[in-house]
C-alpha cells in the first residue's frame, strides 16, 4: 500500500485515469474533462500530473494508444483500457472501497 | 518499464519527443477552444490555456525521464558540448594532448618490456603449465638446474605420462662454404614438433613432419631433411626474401630446404640461434658419453600436479641409476662427488629468466618503468594545472549554467567527461608514441622470449586504463572546483577578477611543487648515470687496449683434430707459427702475441685446496709473447721464456688468483696438481696483473696460463675454439682488417670465418646496458625538466595576467619596475625552493634503486644531486624571469582601465 503522500495521490490519479477509460477511448484532453465532469467539478487534473501519469500506465500495459482523428479533424493520441487494464481497476476499485471505510471507521471514531 | 519497451524508446527517441509534442499541443488547443467558448478573445483563450497546461518544456522533460534513458542522453550531450568546448580551445587542447601522448605512451611501452620479459614471458594459453626438465647437479656447492643427458631424453620419450607435449633442443653447429670462408653457423636440433610444445607458429611457411627428423651423427645430420629459418638469419642473410619457402641450403655436406621462417621475437634457446632442424636421436659412439646439454620443455597435462610428475620424473631417476651402474660412463658421470641423477622441473617462465645478465636487466627495466611512471605524474600535475587555469576563464560560463538550473552534479560531470576526452585523445596519440618507443626499445633487449612484444589487446587496454587514470588525477581538482559556482558573486564582476580564492591558488602552487621536485630526482638519478657511466668508461682494464686487433680464427677441426694427438698438435702448432710470421711481417705491426682460451679444469694446490679455474689460457712464448703484445704488467716472478716450452708444470697466474688462493703471500714456488696441466703437477713461476678482456663491466677472473706449446691430454680439451691472435699496431689497425683476412685464408683456406674486433669496441661494447639506462634516464629527465619550467612559467605567468590591475597600482602609486620583478621572482623561487627541499628528500629515496646499476659512484653522491640542483635552478629561473618581465612592463594606465 502506498505509504507517503506522493504515492497516494499517484494511485488515486491511475484509479481516476482507468475508470474514465471504462467506457471509451479518449485522448488527454477528454480524459482531464471527464474527470472533471464525472466529479461534478470537484477534482481537476493537473496537466502536469496528467500526462505523465497517462504514460506510465501505458508502459505498465494497463492502456495503450493509438492515434485517430479528434473531433475537430485534428490528429490525437486516443487511449484504450486493455484487458489487463480492466483487471486493475477492478482490483483497484476494491482496494478503495476498503481504504476508504478504513478510514471512516478511524474518523469515525476519533 | 520492461526492457525492451526502453530499448525501442532509445532508438525512436525523436519520434517520441514529436508525438508528445504533438499531443500536448492537441490539448493546448482543446483547451483554448473551450476559454473561447466562455467568450475569451482568441488571444486570452489561448495563453490561459497555456498557462494552466503549465510548463510544457519540464513537463517533457518528466516525461522522458520516465522513460529512462536520461543519463545516456546527458553523457552524449556532454560529449557533444566536451568536443566543441574543446575545438573552442585548440592551443590549449593540442598541448595538453601532446604532453599526455608522451607520458601515456611512454608508459604504457615501458609497461610492454616489462609485461613480456618479467611478467609474463611465456605467451599462449594456460602459461603456467608450461615446464622445463632438467638435471639437478650441485657444482661447487651452488645448485644448478642444468639439461639432460641422452638416457634421460630417451626415458622422457618414452614415459611422458603427465606431460601432454614433450619438446626438445639441442646446440647445432654446421659448417657453410661462403666464397671467403667457412662459416660456422649455430642452430639447434629440435623434436619434430617443438614449435606447436612452445606455442609458437612460423611467420612463414611450417613446422615439421615427424618423417623429417634426422639421425645425428657425428655432428651432422645422416641424410638432407628440412630446416626452419630464425627470423634474424633471413633477414640478414637473404634480405627477408618472401620468396624463401622452398630454397635449399647446404650445411656440411647436407641439403636442407627451407620449410618455414619463425617470427622475430623467437629467440629459443638463445639469440644466436639461427635455425632449427627436427632430430629424431643423437648417435654417441658406444663408450662414450654427452653432457646434459639437452634442453627438455613439456606442458603438464591439465588434469595433472606438479607433484606427481616429480613423483614421476623422480623414479624414472631411480631406474636410470640402475641401468647405469658406476663403471658405465654415464653412471660415473652421475655419481661424481657423491651425488647422484636428480631430475626436476621449473616453471618456463623461471627458465627463460635464467639468462647470464637477466638480474641487471630486470633491474633496470623496473628502475626505467619507475622513472617514466614520474614523468607521467608530471605530465599530469602540468594538465592539471591547465585545466585549473581554463577552468578560471570559463567561470562566467558556469554560472550561466549554474543559473539555468544545472545541478552541481551535472557541471561535475560536464566537466569530467572533457577531462576524459582529453584524456582519450592523449591516449590515442600515446599509442603513435609507444609504437615507436617500442621499437628503440626492442633493440635493447637480448633475452630469448617466446612472445612479441607489440600492442596487442592487453597493451591497448593499459593504454584505455592509463587514460583513465591519468583524467582522474588531473581531472579531480578542476571538476571539484567547477561544480562549487557561487552564482551571485560570478556573474556579478565577470568573473574574471575574482581571485577565486586562496585555495585555488594553494593547490595549483602544490602542483607545481611536485614537479618540482620529481624533476629534482629524476636529474639526479640522470646525474648519477652519466657519472657512473664514465668512471666506467674510464677504469683501468688491465691491458692496453689502443691500437688492438683481437683476431680469433676457428680451426676445421675435422682437419686438425687428429686420432693421433701429437700429429693433431703439430699441425695446430705449425699453422699458428705461420700465421704469427705472416701477421708479424705486416705493416705497422709491433707485436703479435698468440692466446688460446679454454674450459675450465679441475685442480688442488699443495696445501689441500681445491678449486675450478675459471679462467685457462695457453699463451704464446717469446715472439709469440701476449703479455707484452696486450701490455699486462708482470707483477712477481718471471714469464715464460723459449726454454719453458719443453719443460710441462710451469704455470703464471694472475693476481685474482694469487689473491683467492694465497692472500697475502707470494704466489711464485707455489705447486699444485692439474689444472691444465694433465694430470701433473705445476709449479708458479710469476704472477700479471688482472686484465678485463670481457669487457670494463667484470672483473678479471683467477687465470692461470700456460705456455702454448705444451702437450697435453685430450686434444678434445682444445675444443671448438680457436688460437686467438693479439696484434698491436702502430697506427689505425682498421686498415689492416683486409690484409688479416688474407693471410688467413691463405694459410688455411678451410678456416671458419674469423672473428676480427679493435680491443677497444669490445670493451666499450660491454657498456651497452649501462649506456643505454644512462641514454634513457637523461631523456626523462629532460622531458621532466623541460615540462616543469613549463609548468612554473604557466603558473606565474597566469598568476601575472591575473594581478595585472594590482601591479598597476602597485605602480602608479611608485613602485619601481625591479621591484615589481622581484615580487614575481620571489613568488616564483618560493615555489622552486620548496619544489627542491622536497626533491632533496625525495632523491635519497628513489636512488637507491639504482644501485644495482651504479659503478663507482653511491647513490647519495653529491655531486650529482649538486648538479642537478644547479640545471634545475637555473632552467627554472628561466622560466620565472620571463613573467617577471612581462609584469615589469605592465602599464599602469592600461591595466587600471581595462576590466
Amino acid at each position: 500500500m502506498a505509504n507517503n503522500k506522493a504515492d497516494l495521490l499517484q494511485g488515486t490519479l491511475d484509479l481516476l485515469i482507468l475508470k474514465s477509460l471504462q467506457n471509451e477511448p479518449m485522448h488527454g484532453f477528454g480524459i482531464s474533462l471527464r474527470i472533471q465532469q464525472m466529479s461534478k467539478d470537484m477534482l481537476t487534473v493537473e496537466q502536469g500530473s496528467l500526462y505523465p501519469a497517462l504514460y506510465r500506465l501505458e508502459d505498465q500495459g494497463w492502456i495503450k494508444s493509438e492515434w485517430g482523428v479528434s473531433e475537430n479533424n485534428r490528429k490525437a493520441k486516443f487511449y484504450t483500457l486493455t484487458a489487463t487494464g480492466k483487471k486493475q481497476l477492478a482490483t483497484e476499485e476494491q482496494s478503495w472501497a476498503k481504504l476508504s471505510t478504513a478510514i471512516n471507521l478511524v474518523l469515525g471514531n476519533a | 518499464m520492461t526492457f525492451l519497451r526502453r530499448v525501442r524508446a532509445l532508438f525512436r527517441k525523436n519520434q517520441l519527443d514529436a508525438e508528445m509534442a504533438e499531443e500536448m499541443r492537441l490539448h493546448v488547443e482543446l483547451q483554448a477552444e473551450r476559454n473561447r467558448a466562455t467568450g475569451m478573445s482568441p488571444d486570452e483563450a489561448r495563453y490561459a490555456a497555456l498557462r494552466q497546461f503549465g510548463n510544457v518544456a519540464s513537463l517533457q522533460e518528466r516525461a522522458r525521464e520516465g522513460r529512462g534513458w536520461v543519463w545516456l542522453e546527458q553523457a552524449i550531450q556532454d560529449v557533444r558540448f566536451g568536443f566543441r568546448q574543446l575545438a573552442r580551445a585548440p592551443g590549449f587542447t593540442a598541448v595538453v594532448t601532446l604532453t599526455l601522448a608522451l607520458g601515456i605512451g611512454g608508459t604504457t611501452a615501458m609497461f610492454s618490456m616489462v609485461d613480456t620479459v618479467i611478467l609474463n614471458p611465456v605467451g599462449g594459453a594456460e602459461p603456467e603449465r608450461m615446464v622445463q626438465i632438467g638435471q639437478r647437479r650441485l657444482v661447487q656447492g651452488k645448485d644448478h638446474f642444468q639439461g639432460v643427458s641422452p638416457p634421460v631424453l630417451e626415458a622422457l620419450r618414452t614415459e611422458h605420462a603427465f606431460f601432454s607435449n614433450v619438446g626438445w633442443s639441442f646446440p647445432a653447429e654446421l659448417e657453410r662454404v661462403t666464397e671467403d670462408f667457412v662459416n660456422g653457423e649455430g642452430g639447434a636440433y629440435v623434436s619434430w614438433d617443438f614449435f606447436a610444445t612452445l606455442q609458437c607458429p612460423p611467420l612463414l611457411g611450417r613446422g615439421f613432419q615427424p618423417e623429417e627428423a634426422v639421425l645425428v651423427e657425428d655432428g651432422a645430420p645422416n641424410r638432407n631433411t628440412a630446416i626452419v629459418l630464425s627470423h634474424g638469419w633471413w633477414q640478414s642473410h637473404w634480405g627477408g626474401d618472401r620468396g624463401i619457402l622452398g630454397d635449399t641450403i647446404t650445411m656440411s655436406g647436407r641439403v636442407f630446404t627451407v620449410v618455414g621462417v619463425m617470427p622475430a621475437h623467437f629467440q629459443f634457446p638463445d639469440q644466436r640461434t639461427k635455425f632449427w632442424i627436427p632430430l629424431e636421436r643423437q648417435i654417441i659412439p658406444p663408450n662414450s658419453y654427452a653432457g646434459p646439454s639437452i634442453k627438455v620443455f613439456a606442458r603438464l597435462r591439465s588434469d595433472s600436479t606438479l607433484k606427481q610428475a616429480q613423483a614421476l620424473l623422480d623414479m624414472i631417476a631411480l631406474r636410470l641409476m640402475e641401468a647405469h651402474p658406476a663403471s658405465n660412463g654415464y653412471g660415473a658421470m652421475w655419481r661424481m662427488n657423491n651425488q647422484s641423477l636428480k631430475i626436476s622441473l621449473r616453471p618456463l617462465s623461471v627458465a627463460l629468466q635464467d639468462g647470464g645478465h637477466w638480474a641487471q636487466l630486470r633491474q633496470t627495466l623496473l628502475g626505467l618503468f619507475a622513472a617514466v611512471g614520474l614523468v607521467l605524474l608530471i605530465v599530469c600535475a602540468n594538465v592539471a594545472n591547465l585545466a585549473l587555469a581554463r577552468l578560471e576563464r570559463r567561470q562566467h560560463e558556469m554560472a550561466v549554467r549554474a543559473a539555468l538550473g544545472a545541478g552541481r552534479e551535472r557541471l561535475m560531470r560536464q566537466l569530467m567527461t572533457e577531462n576524459l576526452i582529453l584524456a582519450l585523445l592523449g591516449g590515442a596519440a600515446g599509442l603513435l608514441v609507444t609504437a615507436v618507443s617500442l621499437k628503440v626499445l626492442i633493440a635493447m633487449n637480448e633475452m630469448p622470449r617466446l612472445r612479441p612484444i607489440e600492442i596487442d589487446g592487453r597493451l591497448l587496454g593499459v593504454a584505455l586504463l592509463l587514460s583513465a587514470f591519468t583524467a582522474l588525477i588531473f581531472g579531480l581538482a578542476p571538476m571539484w572546483r567547477g561544480g562549487n559556482v557561487r552564482v551571485r558573486v560570478m556573474l556579478a564582476d565577470g568573473g574574471l577578477n575574482s581571485t577565486g580564492g586562496r585555495a585555488r591558488s594553494h593547490y595549483r602552487d602544490a602542483l607545481v611543487v611536485l614537479q618540482v621536485a620529481i624533476t629534482v630526482v629524476l636529474l639526479s638519478g640522470a646525474g648519477l648515470m652519466l657519472q657512473s657511466v664514465s668512471r666506467l668508461l674510464r677504469v683501468d682494464p688491465g691491458f692496453d687496449p689502443q691500437n688492438l686487433l683481437l683476431v680469433e680464427a676457428q680451426l676445421p677441426w675435422r682437419k686438425y683434430d687428429l686420432p693421433d694427438l701429437m700429429e693433431g698438435e703439430k699441425l695446430r702448432h705449425a699453422l699458428v707459427a705461420q700465421l704469427h710470421e705472416r701477421f708479424s711481417a705486416l705493416p705497422g705491426v709491433r707485436a703479435v702475441g698468440v692466446q688460446h682460451r679454454s674450459y675450465s679444469q679441475m685442480f688442488q694446490l699443495e696445501g689441500g685446496t681445491d678449486g675450478w679455474v675459471a679462467e685457462h689460457v695457453r699463451v704464446g712464448v717469446g715472439g709469440q709473447d701476449v703479455f707484452r703484445a696486450m701490455r699486462i704488467p708482470l707483477v712477481e716472478g718471471r714469464n715464460f721464456v723459449a726454454g719453458d716450452v719443453g719443460r710441462p708444470g710451469l704455470v703464471i697466474v694472475n693476481e685474482a688468483f694469487a689473491r683467492q688462493f694465497w692472500p697475502g703471500e707470494s704466489a711464485v714456488g707455489k705447486k699444485g696438481v692439474g689444472g691444465g696441466s694433465g694430470d701433473g703437477a705445476f709449479e708458479v713461476i710469476g704472477v700479471v696483473g688482472d686484465a678485463r678482456v670481457y669487457g670494463y663491466l667484470w672483473d678479471a677472473l683467477p687465470t692461470v696460463y700456460h705456455p702454448f706449446q705444451v702437450v697435453f691430454g685430450n686434444a678434445r680439451l682444445i675444443g671448438t675454439y680457436g688460437p686467438q691472435f693479439v696484434i698491436r699496431t702502430t697506427g689505425d689497425p682498421e686498415s689492416l682488417v683486409p690484409f688479416i683476412r688474407r693471410d688467413l685464408k691463405e694459410a688455411e683456406p678451410a678456416l671458419r670465418t674469423p672473428s676480427i674486433k679493435m680491443a677497444k669496441q669490445v670493451l666499450y661494447d660491454s657498456t651497452l646496458a649501462q649506456r643505454t639506462y644512462r641514454n634513457y634516464l637523461g631523456l626523462f629527465a629532460l622531458l621532466g625538466l623541460l615540462l616543469s619550467a613549463l609548468g612554473v612559467y604557466g603558473v606565474l605567468a597566469f598568476s601575472v595576467a591575473r594581478r595585472t590591475r594590482e601591479i598597476g597600482i602597485r605602480m602608479a602609486i611608485g613602485a619601481e619596475e625591479a621591484a615589481v620583478q622581484g615580487m614575481v621572482l620571489k613568488q616564483g623561487g618560493r615555489l622552486i625552493g620548496m619544489g627542491m627541499a622536497v626533491g632533496i628528500l625525495a632523491t635519497f629515496g628513489f636512488t637507491r634503486l639504482l644501485r644495482s646499476q651504479l659503478f663507482g659512484v653511491s647513490p647519495t653522491e653529491p655531486v650529482a644531486l649538486g648538479g642537478a640542483l644547479l640545471v634545475l635552478g637555473v632552467v627554472a629561473l628561466v622560466a620565472c624571469w620571463l613573467p617577471a618581465r612581462r609584469a615589469a612592463r605592465v602599464d599602469p594606465v592600461v591595466a587600471l582601465r581595462a576590466e
